[in-house]
C-alpha cells in the first residue's frame, strides 16, 4: 500500500514539474499520455520478446553456471585450472560483446540469449562455487557418519547447504540479465523493449518511448519481487546463508 | 559372555602438521570397550579428545595403531556407529525439519517405497518423543533452544539403534539445569535401548556420574593416565549418587591425576 502511494506521488511530481516547465513538456509527456501509450499491443509483443531472451539466457546460464560452479567448488584441481581464464573473462561487460556477437551469431533472439547468458553466468558460477566450497565440513561429516556418501551425500547435504548461496547468485543474475537483454535490443536492434523504445523515440512518439521504459522498469521490479520472494519463503537455514559468498576475494560483479 | 570387545584401540598415535609445525595430539592410546558398557573419557581441554573420537568414528586416520570394531579393523566409518558432535548446533541440517533431521540416518540409498518411508517417519517420531520433542517435529533446528537442539542431535544419533554411540562433550554448552536433565535423559535412553556409549567430557563429575568406567587422559600429547572402574550403584540419582563417599573419592582421585602438581 505504502509502495503504491509512493508511486502515485512520483507520478504527481512528474506532472507538476512538467506543468511548471521545469521539465520540458516536449521531452516529458503527460503521465496520462504515457498511460495511454501503454495500451499499444506491439508494446506487449516487445515485452514478450525481451522476456523470452531473458529467460532463455538465464536458463542457459543457470544450467552451465551451477554445474560448473559445483565442479569448481568440489574440485580444487578444476578450480586452479580455470581460475585465470575466469578472472580474465569475467570483467568483460556483456554489452561490449554485442558487435562481435552480431557478426558471429547474427541478429536475433539466439544472439541475445547468448549475451544474457554470458552476463548471468558469472554471478551464478561464482556464488555456486563459493556456496559449495563453504559448506560447513561438519555438516558433510555428519552426513557421512549417518550413512550418506557420493552422489547421495551431494544431493542430501552439499547441495542443500549451498542453496542459499546459489539463490543469491540467481537473484543477481536475474536482474542483470534483464539489463543486458534490453541493452542488446537498444544497440543491435533485435526485437524487444529496447528496440521498441529506440524506434518510438526516432519516430517522435515520445509517450510511447516512455511507455516502453515504464514496462521495462515494471518487468525488472516483478523479476526482483519473484526472486526475492522465493528466497524469503525457502527456510534454508540462516546458519548456512550467513556463511555465503559476500565479501570474498572473488565476489560478484555487475 | 562376549570376549571380543565392541571397540578396541591399540597403540594409537596422531599428530597434525600445518605450515611446517607439528602438533602431537595423541601420544599413545590403548583401550577396549565391551558391549553395553558406558565408558567415560575425561581429559583437560585441548588434550586430543575430539581427535580420538574422530579416529574411532573413522573420520580421521591415526598415524599408527589400529582400531577394531567388533573384532574387525575399521575401514572407513563403521555403519553401526553414530555420533553426537561437540558443536551440535552446527551438525544439525538447517534446511530440514526436526523430524527430517532425525530421519536422516534411516534414509538409505535404495529408493524406498511409500510404506517403508512411512515406517521410517514413524521411527523418527518415536525417537523424537523419547527425547521429549514430539511436539516440535515440524520446527527447524534454528527455531529451537540449545538444549532442544541437543535433544534432536541425540534423537538422530539413536534412531537407527547404533551399536556404539560416541558423544563429544555433548552437554558442554548448556546451562547446569539443562545439563543435569540431559545427563539423566542419556542414562535413561542407554538403559532402555541397551546402548553402548563412549562419552567424552572435560567434566569430571559428569564422567563419574554417568560411566561404568572412566579413562583419564593426560594433557597433549595425550595418553591414558588411569582406567578407573566406577562401581556406583545404578540407577543413579542426581542428588543421592553425587553425595556418596565413593563418588567423592573418585572425584578426588581424578582431580589429583589431572592437577598440574599431583601429590602422589
Ligand atoms: N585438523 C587439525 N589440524 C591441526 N591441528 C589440529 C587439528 N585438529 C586438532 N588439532 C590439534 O590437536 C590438539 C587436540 O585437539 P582436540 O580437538 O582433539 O582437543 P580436545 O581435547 O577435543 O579439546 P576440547 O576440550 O577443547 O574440545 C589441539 O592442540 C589442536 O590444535
Ligand atoms: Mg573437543
Amino acid at each position: 500500500m505504502r509502495g503504491l502511494a509512493g508511486f502515485a506521488v512520483l507520478v504527481g511530481l512528474w506532472d507538476l514539474l512538467r506543468l511548471a516547465h521545469v521539465l520540458p513538456p516536449t521531452a516529458a509527456p503527460a503521465s496520462w499520455d504515457i498511460a495511454r501509450a501503454l495500451a499499444d499491443p506491439s508494446l506487449a509483443v516487445a515485452a514478450g520478446d525481451t522476456l523470452l531472451a531473458w529467460a532463455g539466457g538465464l536458463l542457459l546460464a543457470g544450467v552451465l553456471g551451477i554445474a560448473a560452479g559445483i565442479l569448481l567448488g568440489v574440485s580444487r584441481w578444476a578450480d586452479a585450472a580455470t581460475r585465470v581464464v575466469i578472472d580474465f573473462l569475467r570483467p568483460i561487460p556483456a554489452v561490449a560483446l554485442i558487435p562481435v556477437a552480431v557478426v558471429v551469431i547474427g541478429l536475433g533472439a539466439g544472439m541475445q540469449a547468448v549475451l544474457v547468458a554470458f552476463a548471468c553466468l558469472w554471478p551464478l558460477l561464482i556464488s555456486t562455487r563459493f556456496g559449495v566450497r563453504d559448506v560447513d565440513p561438519l555438516l558433510v561429516e555428519t552426513g557421512r557418519v549417518f550413512g550418506a556418501s557420493g552422489l547421495r551425500l551431494a544431493a542430501t547435504v552439499t547441495g542443500p547447504a549451498a542453496v542459499p548461496a546459489i539463490r543469491t547468485g540467481l537473484r543477481t543474475a536475474a536482474s542483470l540479465g534483464l539489463v543486458v537483454a534490453v541493452a542488446t535490443e537498444l544497440v543491435a536492434g533485435s526485437p524487444g523493449l529496447g528496440w521498441y523504445i529506440a524506434q518510438q523515440q526516432q519516430a517522435g512518439q515520445i509517450p510511447a518511448a516512455y511507455a516502453g521504459i515504464v514496462v521495462a522498469g515494471s518487468l525488472g521490479y516483478v523479476i526482483h519481487l519473484v526472486f526475492d520472494l522465493s528466497a524469503g519463503r525457502a527456510v534454508s537455514g540462516r546458519a548456512v546463508s550467513r556463511r555465503s559468498v559476500s565479501g570474498r576475494a572473488f565476489s560478484g560483479r555487475r | 559372555m562376549a570376549e571380543i570387545p565392541l571397540i578396541r584401540a591399540t597403540a594409537l598415535t596422531k599428530s597434525f602438521t600445518s605450515r611446517g609445525r607439528t602438533t602431537r595430539a595423541i601420544a599413545d592410546i590403548t583401550f577396549a570397550q565391551a558391549e553395553g558398557e558406558f565408558l567415560g573419557v575425561v581429559g583437560p581441554s585441548g588434550c586430543g579428545k575430539t581427535t580420538l573420537l574422530r579416529c574411532l568414528a573413522g573420520l580421521d586416520h591415526p598415524d599408527t595403531g589400529t582400531i577394531e570394531f567388533d573384532g574387525h579393523p575399521i575401514t572407513g566409518i563403521p555403519p553401526a556407529l553414530s555420533v553426537v558432535f561437540q558443536e551440535y548446533n552446527r551438525s544439525l541440517f538447517p534446511w530440514l525439519t526436526t523430524l527430517e533431521n532425525v530421519r536422516f540416518p534411516l534414509r538409505r540409498p535404495s529408493s524406498l517405497g511409500r510404506r517403508a518411508r512411512a515406517a521410517t517417519r514413524e521411527q523418527a517420531r518415536e525417537a523424537l518423543s523419547r527425547v521429549g520433542l514430539a511436539d516440535f517435529a515440524d520446527h527447524h533446528p534454528w527455531q529451537l533452544s540449545g538444549g532442544m537442539q541437543q535433544r534432536v542431535a541425540l534423537a538422530r544419533a539413536i534412531v537407527s539403534r547404533p551399536r556404539l554411540l560416541l558423544m563429544d562433550e555433548p552437554f558442554a554448552s548448556v546451562d547446569a539445569q539443562t545439563r543435569a536433565t540431559l545427563e539423566q535423559l542419556t542414562i535413561t535412553l542407554t538403559v532402555e535401548l541397551g546402548l553402548t556409549v563412549l562419552l567424552i567430557t572435560h567434566d569430571i563429575d559428569e564422567a563419574i556420574f554417568m560411566s561404568d568406567r572412566v579413562l583419564v587422559l593426560a594433557a597433549r600429547p595425550t595418553h591414558i593416565l588411569r582406567e578407573l572402574p566406577i562401581d556406583l550403584p545404578r540407577p543413579r540419582d542426581d542428588v543421592e549418587t553425587r553425595a556418596l563417599p565413593l563418588f567423592q573419592n573418585h572425584r578426588r582421585d581424578i582431580h589429583h591425576l589431572l592437577s598440574p602438581t599431583p601429590d602422589s
